[in-house]
């Protein structure tokens, strides 16, 4: 704290009534500062000491205190005097103070610039309505200024504080507002303080001075009234007002029970009451707890970490001492800690009886928390999960059935073929015909191996396609189309169903084996489509792709535009009980938006060989 | 608003009002878990300290204004401790007076025997 003040008498100091003091104390700056009624003789002189003696002798007191032992002196009850008795507190930055009579006080916000003035009481100690003092407790923020004025200081010096910038050198603007502005029929006096709020609790963020300067406020000018002797006046007796922190017994969690990170979003707090909701934590702990991580969060180059087990919440940020010393005054020391290794501030709350019965339980509360869910979305969250999981293992079954069937499709040709060979080499042993057989046994070696390595490469085919990819491959669609084709082929030939593909190939970036299950329904819906309407004479599928668009089109119809838009929903089908999931069109609406971050749509289209549907993948 | 307190008040009752209010005045939503946090710390303090009195919130130009008073002992006697609640709960933390303290840009307690009244302004974005 910066404290000036500048005494202007009447006639000269020895019959000055106007008195200042100001004791740095252990826990706060006291400042006395008042004005003995009358003036310009010894006994308002005399009356003024016997008050700062009072201060004195009560050095250690509240401003109470202090307030009535200078109250019961019989010199006050005969004379009176204006008071004002403040304390600025180190701990918080606050400033209690009683003030009585026509002092002006005059406060400047360092935030906003503006100059007000205190709000005080009125009347005269010693004489009129000061029985009972009214005390005032004040918000104050770092480098504000405090002015305080005797009645013979004239009221302009508000406007001249309101309006100037306050020079550097506070003491000189304060004796030339007081010499310049002081009546001519009364002692004066005027003080100045700026305060150092080392503890502001509105912010915490860390402050730029050092650990050294932190701990050690800069000495402050002492009053001439002040006197070097007395150790409780003197700067010297400032003390670190933060003990070490080897009392405090809390250790930091494990890692095992780092519940979440805490990055600050809008929805933080919503997202901590649903959780401390769902602790079942009592209602006043669980609002301080959110005050705590609201404010620890809001520096977004800090991480906050909360840590939860089954009898305790804990908040672990690297933080620096700063930091710690301005958020301890509000915790017992067993709830912080400031591990000055590794910077490491920890504060911790104790709960019980938490009910977290099993670590599936501590998951599901994380991930809720994650997502900012309260319990009933969550639920809702889980079924709709599972039900999917359902979906896609019933897809894949069904998928299997149909690969079952394409794969009866594709080996019934080469197996017969090979039943044919086998009985042909049957028949040359019965008719003796293995003279000179050399070349034809090659031939017959040749044509069988090669149809059973078409047989094995037909199974590789669909091997793949089961394959669950992990890492994401540039996909050619070209070849991707083929690779279908050939695995359908055999059905489409049976079907008798013409597939055309026409396009320039690109390639995007995707997980090829769902992309191609993907096209996979799409084309088998086609087919069943072409299959079902016996008015259809010649079957077609044109696959087209350019650019960025895939689209599969058939002539089948086309699909009945009062259920065009729920053909992607799942368990919709068209088809005989028995024969559709209805859930194909759905996995491939789920894979192509949500796996591949595409998009698929459908519309009936009329083309050279009739109406049909026309699904269309949009690579984004 | 004016939210009038005495012994027989559903205080959860009032904090719902205070939360409509803050939703519908202050877009943050951070701001206004805190800003209900905070009536609801005067709100149980007039009820802690004193049998009734009341607390008014304004909320325009984005500035937050309360004021609040009620009709108790004071806590002239205890001032210093009233604002060092941290200090004096074992175990846990006390943060019902210093949330206040930290919430608002500015404040104003006034404490006598008469009672107790409370001037608090915090202004946002």
């Amino acid at each position: 704290m910066e404290v000036m003040n500048y005494t202007h008498p009447l006639i000269s100091e020895s019959t000055c009534g106007d008195y200042f003091c100001e004791l740095n104390r252990e826990n706060d700056h006291l400042i006395v500062l008042g004005d003995i009624g009358g003036h310009g003789n010894k006994e308002v002189y005399k009356a003024a000491n016997l008050v700062l003696s009072a201060v004195k002798q009560n050095a250690n007191s509240s401003i109470k205190e202090i307030y009535k032992a200078i109250l019961n002196l019989p010199i006050i009850k005969k004379l009176g005097t204006t008071l004002f008795i403040g304390q600025f507190r180190k701990d918080l930055p606050l400033l209690h103070y009683i003030c009585v009579g026509n002092l002006k006080l005059i406060r400047t916000n360092s935030v906003n610039s503006q100059s007000t003035t205190i709000e005080k009481q009125d009347g005269i100690v010693g004489i009129v309505n000061s029985l009972e003092p009214h005390i005032y407790t004040l918000k104050f923020n770092n480098e504000d200024l405090f002015w305080g004025f005797s009645d013979g200081v004239k009221s302009n010096v508000f406007d001249i504080i309101s309006d100037s910038h306050h020079s550097e050198d506070l003491g000189s603007f304060l004796q030339s507002l007081v010499s310049e502005n002081c009546d001519k029929n009364d002692d004066a006096i005027g003080m100045c303080i700026k305060v150092k709020a080392t503890n502001s609790l509105t912010n915490l963020q860390p402050k730029t001075h050092t650990h050294h300067e932190a701990c050690n406020p800069p000495s402050n000018k002492v009053s001439e009234l002040s006197s070097p002797s007395d150790p409780l006046l003197s700067p010297s007796h400032e003390k670190p007002q933060f003990k070490t922190t080897a009392v405090s017994r809390l250790k930091p969690l494990e890692k095992k029970d780092l519940f979440s990170a805490l990055p600050y979003s809008k929805d933080l707090s919503k997202k901590l009451d649903s959780l401390f909701d769902k602790l079942a934590l009592p209602r006043e702990l669980a609002n301080r707890i959110t005050m705590v991580i609201l404010e620890m969060a809001q520096d977004p180059s800090v991480s906050l970490d909360m840590y939860i087990n089954k009898d305790k919440i804990q908040l672990q940020t690297p933080a620096s001492y700063d930091v710690y010393r301005s958020i301890n005054p509000m915790f017992s020391k067993n709830a912080i800690k400031f591990d000055n290794i590794k910077n490491m501030l920890l504060v911790e709350w104790s709960i019980n009886g938490l009910s977290i019965e099993s670590i599936q339980e501590y998951k599901d509360l994380q991930e809720m928390f994650k997502y900012g869910l309260n319990a009933e979305a969550f639920v809702k969250l889980k079924d709709k999960r599972k039900q999917d999981e359902l979906l896609s293992e019933q897809n894949k079954l069904a998928a299997m059935g149909e690969m079952i069937g394409a794969i009866a499709h594709q080996w019934r040709q080469p197996l017969n073929e090979l039943s044919l060979n086998i009985q042909s080499l049957y028949l040359k042993q019965i008719n003796n015909e293995f003279h000179n057989s050399a070349e034809w046994l090659d031939c017959f070696v040749n044509k069988n191996t090669s149809l059973i390595e078409h047989m094995s490469g037909t199974i590789d085919d669909f091997r793949n396609f089961f394959r669950t990819d992990k890492a994401k491959t540039l996909i050619d669609v070209h070849s991707c189309i083929n690779s279908v084709s050939s695995i359908l082929e055999a059905q489409f030939v049976a079907n008798k169903i013409e597939v055309q593909s026409v396009g320039k190939t690109f390639s995007f970036l995707g997980f090829q084996s769902e992309f191609q299950q993907a096209l996979i329904n799409i084309l088998s819906n086609s087919k069943d489509a072409l299959v079902d309407n016996k008015n259809i004479k010649e079957r077609h599928i044109l696959i087209e792709y350019n650019v960025d668009t895939l689209s599969i089109l058939d002539n089948a119809g086309g699909i009945d535009p009062s259920i065009i838009n729920r053909v992607f929903d799942p368990y919709f089908t068209t088809k005989p009980h028995g024969k559709g999931t209805g859930i194909g069109l759905y996995m491939c609406k789920q894979i192509i938006e949500e796996k591949l971050g595409c998009s698929l749509s459908v519309k009936n289209q009329q083309w050279q060989h009739g109406t049909g549907a026309k699904f269309e993948i949009k690579i984004n | 608003m004016k939210l009038t307190v005495n012994t027989q008040t559903n205080v959860e009752a009032k904090l719902s009002l205070v939360h409509q209010c803050a939703i519908e005045n202050i877009p943050e939503p951070n701001l206004q878990t805190e800003f209900v946090i905070v009536i609801s710390e005067l709100l149980y303090n007039i009820l802690k300290y004193s049998d009734g009195g009341h607390v008014e919130i304004m909320i325009k130009e984005n500035v937050i204004e309360v004021y609040s008073k009620d009709y108790g002992q004071g806590f002239s006697e205890c001032y210093e401790q009233a604002f060092n609640e941290g200090f004096s709960t074992g175990g846990s933390l006390g943060l019902g007076m210093s949330c206040i303290i930290r919430f608002f840009d500015e404040l104003l307690f006034e404490t006598s025997q008469k009672g107790t009244t409370f001037k608090g302004y915090r202004s946002f974005n």
